[in-house]
């Protein structure tokens, strides 16, 4: 029985929930406005800093100690177009289905899919005709990778 | 990349026309600057549309195990976007729908949406989840949810002050959170949870999937649609469907 979520705020404190009680029972403090997401089996979750550009993946067992893999993700194409380069604000993240990928998504034109392993951006993802009144804005992301079901 | 293999050969030709027709007015009424149009039809996009009209379960034994297994191979990101569309990329098409010129996976390989979805009208999409069982997509918005299942749509009417969608966890017994001013409240009651404060602005929730859940059954049941909606109720969801 395990019902827990996590909650990642603007006050720099990821927080873990149990449904059973109204406090929460973890608190992490990382810096610059995280967002969280677990992996589908439940073991590893991972924190997007917006202020940072990073990733941070933690194990759940070891909540309160330091990630076991950080990832800072560059992006050559956005400094090729404007200087300094505009770094989007990450605004979710999420795991596929198969935990293979993570998504990561941003209030700015381009979103990223990077390899859970090892972190590396495996592609951008850019709507077709970019625009300078609408930004994309993805709040939550889904990745609908369909695997296995019993 | 071509429509003809991935198109299900069990959807009624009829059916499969409409799709085509409401395609292509889609398609014509965005403006076009000469970049290559890929076909909207496709097998995952193609139930997830159909999803969004009826909801079916795609996954019965009478579907062919070709769509199955576009749909198991798919890997579709979503995303919502400002002006209230939906956007969905193919990040990891099979080898043989794969374009020629792709370029191989690295930080500079740029991906454009394989289709947009009309969605929301009126303002941004805020959050789009998944349900990869029942290929079933959700999208929230300034009117909470629309064009989903019923039950999301009985649901929304009691959350429609509330200011944001949160967490939608899809696992076999789901949860359903919201944000209101940095108070997370479950929506499902018999949760025993009451309310949890949050920290101030809090941006972000994640769910952990899990195959068993502490909150009473029963009280899920109760709120299941077809006991939970009243016949005006189901009206309305037919009306909004359409």
């Amino acid at each position: 029985m395990d019902d827990t979520f996590l909650s990642g705020a603007t006050d720099d404190t990821v927080r873990m929930w149990d449904l059973r009680t109204a406090s929460a029972q973890g608190l992490l403090n990382v810096a610059g406005h995280p967002c969280v997401a677990y992996d589908p089996s439940g073991a590893v979750f991972a924190v997007v800093l917006n202020l940072r550009s990073t990733v941070m993946l933690y194990d759940v067992k070891n909540f309160d100690k330091q990630p076991f893999h950080t990832v800072h993700i560059d992006d050559p194409i956005l400094r090729d177009r404007s200087f300094p380069a505009r770094t989007p604000i990450y605004t979710s993240v999420s795991f596929s289905n198969d935990g293979k990928w993570l998504l990561v998504g941003t209030s700015g034109d381009v979103h990223y899919v990077l390899d859970s392993f090892d972190g590396a951006v495996m592609a951008r993802l850019e709507r077709a005709f970019p625009s300078r009144s609408l930004p994309l804005l993805a709040l939550l992301f889904s990745f609908s990778t369909l695997a296995e079901h019993d | 990349m071509t429509d003809s293999g991935a198109t299900p050969s069990t959807c009624s030709p009829r059916a499969l026309d409409r799709n085509r027709a409401r395609a292509s007015r889609h398609q014509a009424a965005r403006p076009t600057n000469g970049a290559r149009r890929r076909p909207l039809v496709r097998g995952g996009l193609l139930v997830a549309r159909r999803a969004l009209h009826r909801r079916r379960c795609v996954l019965s034994p009478s579907q062919p195990a070709h769509l199955v297994s576009v749909l198991t191979r798919a890997a579709l990101p979503l995303a919502g976007a400002i002006d209230g569309r939906i956007h969905i990329w193919d990040f990891a098409p099979p080898p043989a729908e794969t374009a020629a010129d792709r370029p191989p996976p690295s930080n500079t390989c740029t991906l454009h949406p394989v289709a947009s979805l009309d969605g929301h009208a009126t303002g941004p999409a805020r959050a789009v989840a998944f349900n990869p069982k029942a290929a079933m997509l959700a999208s929230a918005g300034r009117e909470l949810v629309r064009r989903s299942d019923p039950f999301f749509l009985s649901l929304s009417r009691s959350l429609a002050r509330s200011a944001y969608f949160v967490g939608l966890s899809l696992t076999v017994s789901f949860s359903l959170y919201l944000l209101d001013a940095g108070v997370v409240a479950p929506r499902l009651q018999g949760g025993g949870l009451g309310q949890g404060r949050c920290g101030r602005g809090a941006g972000a929730v994640a769910c952990r999937p899990s195959r068993t859940s502490a909150i009473d059954r029963s009280a899920l049941d109760s709120t299941r649609p077809a006991r939970a909606l009243s016949s005006s109720s189901k009206r309305e969801a037919r009306m909004r469907r359409v």
